[in-house]
């Protein structure tokens, strides 16, 4: 084992060395390190229940709604590439060394507890927000952290469960996919007969996913059990689930470990993957749209020059990937997002349509920090075509700005549907949508600008929000103060584009002449 | 414009110059104060060890990278828009769209670069020398990474270029696409195309050169035309080893 512990010891001396040698990246993980710590303390001595007061059930209810979700994503993505611990270099190099393979997958486990650690100091950020909206018990908030490492650990051991005894034959895999999705189905059949027969969407699924047959289903009736633990209180069966969790992680482990101790071939295929999602963070892309496999078969023939042709092409890629012209996953998330966020903040009824706008807008922001216009930055044509950047800028982004416009429009008209009747308001929430988009567009491009090459991505993630929620957020300030006094929509909604299309035009004036201060990636 | 000493009496002219060319990475200093031209009808090559700077010296010159020092075109700065209009850039790993099928890049390349509609014409007989005549229309996400990077040189060749970059060009690519492109690099030399190429293999651009520079540790340690190779009898490979190791 002493090998591969020298790996692990000096994988960790050299990450903390290399950020020696970087101050700037050093004080900012110090300063995220600060945050981190800084959210901890608070979330531990901060008030339960300040804001509102959620009930427990509802609190059963959305962990209940999380654990499924995760787990049936766990289990297809096991089915279909498995999981792994380990990087090409394992592969390589102690794979092929004369190490035991026992040995070997301990050591995969021991550096997987690493990234355990990272996601439940991510949960970490979360924790307010439950705070704010439930009624947590004192120790809460460690079972929290407790239910999302448990989660964590035993995530990679049912992919490689699972993908060891799926990969036998297509037909096995196909079976194996059928009956989670047909479980899958079930599950959101009985929801949606709950919310049919009752009509009210939120007491509904509260109750429905209180029920009992949810908490004797394995895995899923452990995880629940203990997470419920933070509003309800520990009892003995807390402790039980905790038990059984613990001898399902031993039993996976027992099976990788006894049956199939030739699980090298099994991990192959997990590892490319794992190194795909790597090389994809790194660059800031979504994962999922690296493996894609059905794209449209759309031909079409280019009838723009010079400048205009990125627009068309970045036209025919969003064409050829989205189920309908700019339509795609990103669309289906953020209007889900800020419907679902609106439907489960019933009491703020003034206050809905603010909610939906500000919240769909957050979550923009980590869509547009994936699009086109980083991407194209990735490949030297954007910066070897020969036209003027002011153009090359405009139809890079342009693509991007039209699809948050036709998002906007959508989000919405359903808003306008279910709850906001006033037009102007409606029309105005649109066109604010967009120029958050734009924002978040343009304020990358001044970021990059005035940091450059920044050492690591999630580093620049945090740049590009604290820019872009610098120049929004006095906008959104004036806009409910202007509501609060005024009591109307109309004029807070008319600041906070008029905001908006400021700092758009102001960052966009600021990014011109970009390709000559910034460097493809 | 350019001044009488960039106009040799051969009427060859520099087609490019760097001059005082440096790029820091952080605390790593990649390319250290070097200087050279490259003029029409030459093929220049950047030779060196990995890690030598060639590579950040061909993406400078591409206008990919901030550097410090003068990089001039056809006599006009890299970044001009001039400039732009006859260079071309073969990065070392194929720089393609996934969702765009091979002909489809031809056409944006066309476009773009505001081409007249013989592009067609040379977009064919460029894909055909590269056996992708019938893989047109194939999305490049589908293609195997040396075809990747055959649709990468056809992009930069397309536009008819004075100038060529290319940055480790052979990687990948199968024994018959090597040939075809050593024959382009002296078609490209006979039609008075400037041509830069970095690698790291010796073999791979014997026979085409016209002047050597290696590099190591981000300076130019060597710079010889083939003439003056022939005339010291010396091979490009002992005098390579000796530059860059010391090795005699």
């Amino acid at each position: 084992m002493s090998p591969l512990f020298y790996i692990i010891r000096k994988q960790l001396k050299n990450i903390i060395r290399g950020l020696g040698r970087k101050p700037l990246a050093l004080i900012g993980y110090i300063l995220i390190g600060i945050l981190m710590v800084g959210f901890i303390l608070f979330a531990l001595v901060m008030p339960s229940g300040s804001l509102r007061h959620g009930s427990n059930e509802l609190f059963k209810a959305i962990f209940t709604a999380l654990i499924i979700v995760c787990l049936y994503f766990s289990l297809r993505q096991g089915i279909e590439k498995g999981s792994s611990y380990f990087r090409f270099s394992d592969v390589n190099l102690v794979f092929t060394a004369p190490v035991r393979q026992n040995k070997v997958l301990l050591y995969g486990f021991i550096k997987h507890m690493g990234t355990s650690f990272l996601i439940v100091l991510f949960m970490i950020f979360q924790i307010p927000n439950i705070k704010n909206n439930f009624m947590l018990t004192g120790y809460g908030v460690w079972i929290i952290l407790l239910t999302a490492l448990l989660y964590s650990l035993l995530n990679p051991i049912i992919g490689m469960v699972m993908y060891i005894y799926t990969s036998k034959s297509k037909a096995v895999r196909i079976m194996a996919k059928r009956i989670i999705d047909a479980l899958m189905a079930l599950a959101v059949l009985g929801l949606f007969i709950n919310i049919i027969t009752a009509g009210d969407f939120l007491n509904s699924a509260v109750r429905y996913l209180n029920s009992a047959i949810f908490s004797w289903l394995p895995l899923i009736g452990q995880l629940v059990t203990i997470a419920s633990a933070a509003v309800y209180g520990i009892t003995p069966v807390f402790f039980l689930s905790i038990a059984i969790l613990f001898f399902i992680i031993a039993a996976f482990l027992f099976i990788l470990y006894k049956n199939n101790l030739d699980y090298y071939e099994d991990v192959l295929a997990a590892t490319e993957y794992t190194e795909l999602k790597i090389k994809a963070k790194r660059k800031g892309r979504d994962v999922s749209a690296m493996g894609k496999k059905n794209v449209r078969n759309i031909r079409s023939k280019f009838s723009v020059n010079g400048a205009a042709a990125i627009f068309q092409k970045q036209m025919l890629e969003y064409r050829k990937a989205s189920y309908f012209l700019f339509f795609d996953k990103s669309s289906i998330i953020i209007i889900l997002a800020g419907i679902i966020f609106r439907l489960f903040m019933p009491e703020l009824s003034e206050f809905k349509i603010f909610a939906v706008l500000f919240f769909s807008a957050y979550m923009l922001f980590f869509f547009v920090i994936q699009g086109k216009w980083p991407q194209e930055i990735e490949k030297p044509y954007i910066f070897l075509i020969p036209e003027p950047d002011g153009k090359k800028l405009l139809y890079t982004t342009l693509t991007e700005n039209i699809k948050n416009f036709l998002d906007g429009i959508l989000l919405f008209a359903i808003s306008y549907i279910f709850f906001e009747k006033n037009i102007v308001v409606i029309f105005l929430c649109i066109i604010s949508y967009t120029l958050y988009g734009s924002v978040y567009i343009y304020g990358d491009i001044v970021s990059r600008r005035l940091f450059g090459a920044v050492h690591s991505k999630a580093m620049q993630i945090f740049i590009k929000l604290f820019v872009s929620f610098f120049v929004l957020i006095p906008g959104v300030i004036i806009g409910l103060l202007a509501f609060s006094l005024l009591e109307s929509k109309e004029a807070a909604f008319m600041i906070i584009t008029l905001w908006n299309l400021t700092a758009a035009a102001l960052l966009f004036l600021a990014s011109k002449g970009v390709f000559k201060h910034i460097e493809q990636e | 414009m350019y001044t009488d000493t960039e106009i040799t009496t051969k009427g060859r002219i520099s087609m490019l110059i760097v001059k005082e060319l440096t790029k820091r990475y952080e605390n790593v200093l990649a390319v250290d104060n070097i200087s050279f031209e490259v003029k029409s009808g030459e093929i220049g090559v950047l030779l060196g060890p990995n890690g030598a700077g060639k590579s950040t010296t061909i993406k400078s010159i591409a206008g990919l990278l901030k550097f410090n020092g003068t990089i001039l075109i056809n006599g006009e700065p890299n970044k001009s828009l001039n400039s732009k209009k006859v260079f071309g850039y073969v990065p070392e790993t194929a720089a393609v769209y996934d969702y765009l099928t091979v002909w489809e890049h031809m056409e944006f390349i066309a476009r773009a670069y505001r081409l007249d509609e013989a592009w067609k014409e040379s977009a064919e007989n460029l894909l055909t020398r590269f056996d992708m005549g019938d893989k047109k229309q194939m999305l490049c996400k589908e293609l195997s990474k040396g075809m990747q990077q055959k649709v990468s040189i056809c992009c930069a060749l397309l536009i008819n270029p004075k100038m060529v970059l290319f940055d480790e060009p052979m990687m990948g690519l199968d024994p018959k696409a090597i040939k075809e492109l050593k024959d382009i690099f002296l078609e490209l030399r006979e039609k008075g195309c400037a041509v830069l190429i970095s690698t790291h293999i010796l073999d791979s651009i014997e026979g085409v050169w016209d002047r050597v520079l290696v590099m190591n540790k981000g300076k130019i340690v060597l710079s010889r035309t083939r003439k003056e190779l022939e005339n010291s009898s010396e091979s490009l490979e002992k005098i390579f080893f000796a530059v860059t190791e010391g090795v005699i």
